[in-house]
């Protein structure tokens, strides 16, 4: 046996890829540069600005080292990572959360730009870009962030096409054609790859409870109301116009100005800051504990209704003022606001029916009655002395009640710029600057209340609400932020009392737009342009980010699977995919692979063209035995056809290769062609 | 230093060994693998049954980095991250289906190689078949540390796989793998071919022969024939004759091909006799009787080759020599 055939047959040896080129080629270096700018795109949004311009600066510069292939020492690339990575946590105040994971990964896809040498860098770099995108999904999830991923999605394996491939794509005309072809290929692979994408994401089984936590955000929390409230708190709130809540109701919604959105209940108060009651601890972990719902009495029909809320990062979810039982999974505490076991961190989906007339917590107990008249002592004496003139004068609750707020509406004015206000604030604002919003009033409100010995607490929530008239749904937005008060009144429980529409009706009955006049950006027109963004919005929160374990229960159960045990997962993922695999694998077989050469594309077309005219091209026929048929059929086009088709056969089989200009122009001038039809003749055909 | 590269050395040669018993056992007990052993008659088409597929080391740790994202996005529920993921993995997925493809349907039409000497390079001439309209690319031939890289227009293409020779004689083909990493790198698609075709290679000629035997002055002018020489006799033409011994006027009266046939002076011929070189060991015999076959034709004479088996010449021009190569290459 010989050397050869004994060493081949011996062993069996997979054979390895060929080593590719040791350097990366400008090109190359491009694509993996573009990738990277297009990962960086949809985390760059929740990035600190400043932050994600350094990202960026990094990134140009290191690009055009790369593009002149050059090598930044290693003694300025180290301290500028040790610089980089300083600056993320300096960003983020030095703490270590999802947003500094986030930056630092920003960061360091930008920095791995100055060492990318080799195709095993391009391919490194490739995956942490896929996992800068999974990033960029732990902030944000919208659709706009997911467009920018795809987009992305589709140049990195593009680029990883490029970068795999050991011998340039047959002959394309131009660099813009080469591009435009890796790009279609890329989105044709991912286009072929849906089907079984689609059933992984519906079928594969999901996390009912997740196995750890979401990591929380270092830097600024979302916005949102928060279980504290100080005099300044919600003016962010009122900037802020992206939407906290959708309601879709079942029946016929409630009046505008019953529109009252509860959330938090804040009672304590230290002369300056609300926070929620100490016994609001209690509730953390007792979800499923005894129910402490007090006593509610409905005295009007119940409204059903179905909310969206956005993630808030908090526990506490909002209802129509007031819902008469917490929906499943949740709670309602004993000052009647709901809360989920656990921080919402994503969409929160949830039923709900609501009374807006009742009677809630008519016998109240001794222990709480005192806690909803504490007050801080030493503090607003002014008030105090004008509170126990009035009681003198009139002591009944709803003598109190109405003369503040006559008082309110007689010499306040609203405004969401008020001066700022002293050590005691209630005097401050009662008697000297008479002006602010909601939070001012309410606080100041509560304050006097108690002092006049009537238990009353502060409701933050939202007021009002947005009717989306394309989706039939109402929208909440964060700048419908409101708080309003709750007194406690013998024999009638709770009464929700408004200080502020006692300054500013308009507030209550058309929302905060009345406040500030329509808005220029969304004008008359942009108005039903921001409902179509919202109503799609919607339906993303719908189908995408709303769809769990839960609901995949419910798809399972279109199935006949009841269960859902992991055998029945198994079988309808199999069948899925398989079908899947069917469609992908029947498209794969069916179509053509890969970039067509354009120039015999356009000869096909020129060929199709001629066989319009009635003069189709035999199988056996080479073009110049065509052309001369062609050139006796139709003698008008007989030149043409015979130069178009000799310069085909140049192109197709002379030895020389022809000059790649040239052969573009071949392809123009075949796709310019028309058979030249004679003018006396006249139309033939049915008469 | 020494003592650590030979311990990994060690380590390296035990690896490779036990590699390489793995592999039999897996040639025993796997019919597949064992059948394309055995040489296959032309055309090959390259059919499901025969192609492998495996992940390449990118491909693994590509999958490693999808599994952690989807975990990722599983236990957070993010649906964009997770169609992310499940994206990429179906995308892996259809490489994968793209590679297998790339390969499916592939046929091996012909196979050859020129005739070289021992120790040069051979060029293997495969001609392969796309079977369907389709392009398929990036397709990789190897066989040992010999490889290269090919892709199919449409119709036939004729791809060369140089490999290193190393013995004279007729050897076979042998098992060329032609393997793909189409279109993402993260599969590699393979199959082998085992073409029943072999390739000569001739005995390596000797770099410093003595002269040719009974030509001890090589210094002499070469013998020239000149156009007014007499021939001492016309025959039929035989395959391999040189062109410059026709008769081209003599064929035209004919009507059939004739050639000049010169009485040869003495010496003019050599007689390349295995019997007579002496103490020489077979191998090195065998190179220097290659070498003067050559070198006769060089110098236009005509040679006779003496084996212990056969005897071929007198003769001479590229036929000739063929045959004296390719019975020196065949000795045992």
């Amino acid at each position: 046996m010989s050397a050869l055939a004994s060493r081949s047959a011996s062993t069996l040896p997979k054979p390895r890829s060929p080593a590719p080129a040791p350097v990366l080629d400008r090109q190359d270096f491009l694509w993996c540069a573009a990738s990277i700018f297009a990962a960086l795109l949809p985390l760059a949004q929740s990035l600190a600005p400043w932050f994600a311009l350094l990202v960026f600066g990094i990134a140009l510069i290191a690009t055009g080292y790369g593009w002149r292939q050059r090598i930044l020492s290693a003694w300025v690339r180290l301290p500028l990572t040790l610089f980089v990575a300083g600056a993320a946590f300096y960003a983020y105040d030095f703490r270590f959360g999802r947003d500094t994971g986030g930056a630092l990964l920003a960061a360091m896809l930008a920095l791995k730009l100055l060492e990318l040498r080799r195709p095993r860098d391009a391919r490194s770099v490739l995956s942490y870009s896929l996992f800068a995108l999974m990033a960029a999904f732990l902030q944000d999830q919208s659709p706009l962030t997911f467009a920018l991923a795809l987009t992305a999605t589709v140049l990195i394996v593009a680029t990883l096409a490029r970068t795999s491939q050991l011998a340039p794509p047959p002959s394309t005309f131009s660099m813009r054609g080469e591009i435009a072809s890796q790009l279609q290929a890329a989105a044709w692979l991912l286009v072929l790859s849906l089907p079984l994408a689609v059933v992984g994401f519906f079928l594969f089984p999901r996390l009912a409870t997740p196995l750890w936590g979401l990591p929380g955000n270092a830097g600024e929390a979302r916005t949102g109301l928060g279980n504290e409230m100080s005099p300044g708190d919600m003016v962010k709130l009122f900037s802020d116009d992206s939407p906290a809540l959708r309601v879709q109701f079942f029946g016929v919604p409630p009046e505008q100005s019953e529109l009252y959105w509860r959330g938090p209940v804040l009672v304590d108060f230290d002369g300056r800051k609300w926070t929620r009651s100490p016994r609001a601890s209690e509730f953390r972990d007792d979800l499923r504990g005894r129910d402490e719902a007090p006593e509610l009495v409905p005295l009007g029909s119940a409204v059903d209704y179905e909310i969206v809320q956005e993630p808030t990062d908090r526990r506490y979810l909002v209802a129509l003022d007031l819902p008469l039982a917490a929906p499943e999974f949740m709670r309602m505490a004993f000052d009647g606001t709901l809360y989920a076991a656990r921080p919402q961190t994503d969409l929160s989906r949830y039923r709900a029916s609501s009374v807006t007339s009742y009677r809630f917590e008519p016998n109240l107990p001794a222990h709480q009655r005192e806690s909803y008249l504490a007050l801080p002592p030493g503090f607003n004496p002014r008030t105090r002395a004008l509170v126990a003139q009035w009681r003198a004068e009139d002591a009944s609750p709803e003598a109190l009640v109405q003369r503040a707020l006559d008082w309110f509406g007689a010499e306040f004015t609203y405004t969401v710029e008020p001066q700022l206000l002293g050590r005691d604030s209630v005097d401050d604002f009662l008697f000297n600057t008479q002006e602010g919003y909601c939070e001012y009033y309410a606080s100041a409100f509560v304050v006097m209340m108690r002092m006049a010995q009537l238990p009353a607490r502060v409701v933050t929530g939202y007021q009002g609400a947005y009717r989306n008239t394309i989706g039939d749904y109402w929208v909440v937005r964060h700048s419908d932020a409101h708080a309003w008060t709750e007194v406690w009144q013998e024999g009638r429980g709770w009464v929700r009392v408004d200080p502020t529409s006692a300054v500013s009706p308009a507030r209550i009955e058309r929302g905060t737009e009345a406040l500030s006049g329509p808005q220029p950006f969304w004008g008359r027109l942009g108005g039903p342009l921001f409902e179509a963004g919202d109503w799609l919005q919607r339906h993303w929160n719908d189908l995408v980010l709303g769809f769990n374990a839960a609901q995949q229960r419910n798809l399972l159960h279109v199935f006949g699977l009841r269960d859902g045990s992991a055998r029945d997962f198994g079988l309808i993922l199999g069948i899925g995919a398989g079908i899947a695999l069917a469609i992908t694998l029947g498209v794969l077989l069916r179509a053509p692979r890969g970039p067509r050469d354009p120039l015999r594309r356009a000869y096909a077309e020129f060929l199709a063209r001629l066989a319009r005219a009635g003069v189709p091209k035999a199988a056996h026929e080479g073009p110049l035995a065509y052309a001369e048929r062609v050139a006796s059929a139709l003698p008008e086009s007989a030149a043409h056809v015979r130069t178009l088709s000799q310069r085909y056969a140049r192109w197709r089989y002379a030895a020389t290769a022809t000059s790649t200009s040239e052969g573009a122009t071949l392809r123009d001038d075949l796709q310019r062609f028309r058979v030249t039809r004679p003018t006396t003749r006249t139309a033939r055909g049915p008469t | 230093m020494s003592a650590v590269l030979t311990g990994t050395g060690a380590v390296r040669s035990g690896l490779a060994r036990w590699r390489e018993r793995a592999l039999q056992i897996a040639e025993n007990r796997l019919p597949a693998l064992t059948r394309l052993k055995q040489p296959e008659a032309l055309p090959i088409p390259i059919g499901r049954r025969r192609i492998y597929v495996l992940p390449t080391r990118y491909g693994l740790f590509f999958a490693t980095l999808l599994a952690a994202m989807t975990l990722g996005a599983l236990n957070y529920n993010n649906n964009p991250a997770l169609m992310l993921c499940f994206l990429l993995g179906s995308a892996a997925h259809t490489s994968l289906l793209r590679a297998y493809l790339n390969l499916r349907g592939l046929r091996l039409a012909q196979v050859g190689a020129d005739a070289v000497h021992a120790g040069e390079a051979q060029t293997l001439r495969l001609l392969f078949d796309a079977g369907e309209i389709r392009q398929r690319r990036d397709l990789v031939l190897r066989q040992g540390t010999a490889s290269a890289v090919f892709a199919l227009a449409p119709n036939r293409v004729e791809t060369r796989l140089v490999r290193a020779t190393i013995r004279r004689g007729l050897h076979p083909a042998g098992r060329i793998a032609v393997s793909t990493t189409h279109p993402l790198g993260l599969f590699v698609a393979w199959s082998w071919l085992n073409p029943q075709a072999s390739t000569l290679v001739y005995p390596a000629l000797e770099a410093q022969p003595p002269p040719l035997p009974g030509r001890g002055d090589r210094g002499q002018p070469r013998r020239r024939r000149h156009a007014d020489e007499e021939p001492h006799s016309l025959r039929d033409y035989r395959s391999g004759d040189p062109l410059r011994l026709m008769a081209w006027k003599r064929t035209a009266q004919a009507g059939r091909l004739m050639v000049r046939e010169y009485e040869s002076p003495v010496g003019a011929d050599v007689t390349l006799d295995w019997a007579e070189l002496g103490p020489l060991e077979a191998e090195a015999r065998i190179r220097r009787l290659a070498r003067w076959v050559v070198d006769a034709e060089r110098e236009s004479l005509r040679s006779t080759l003496v084996l212990p088996a056969t005897r071929l010449g007198p003769g001479s021009g590229p036929a000739h020599v063929h045959a004296c190569l390719r019975a020196l290459a065949l000795l045992p």
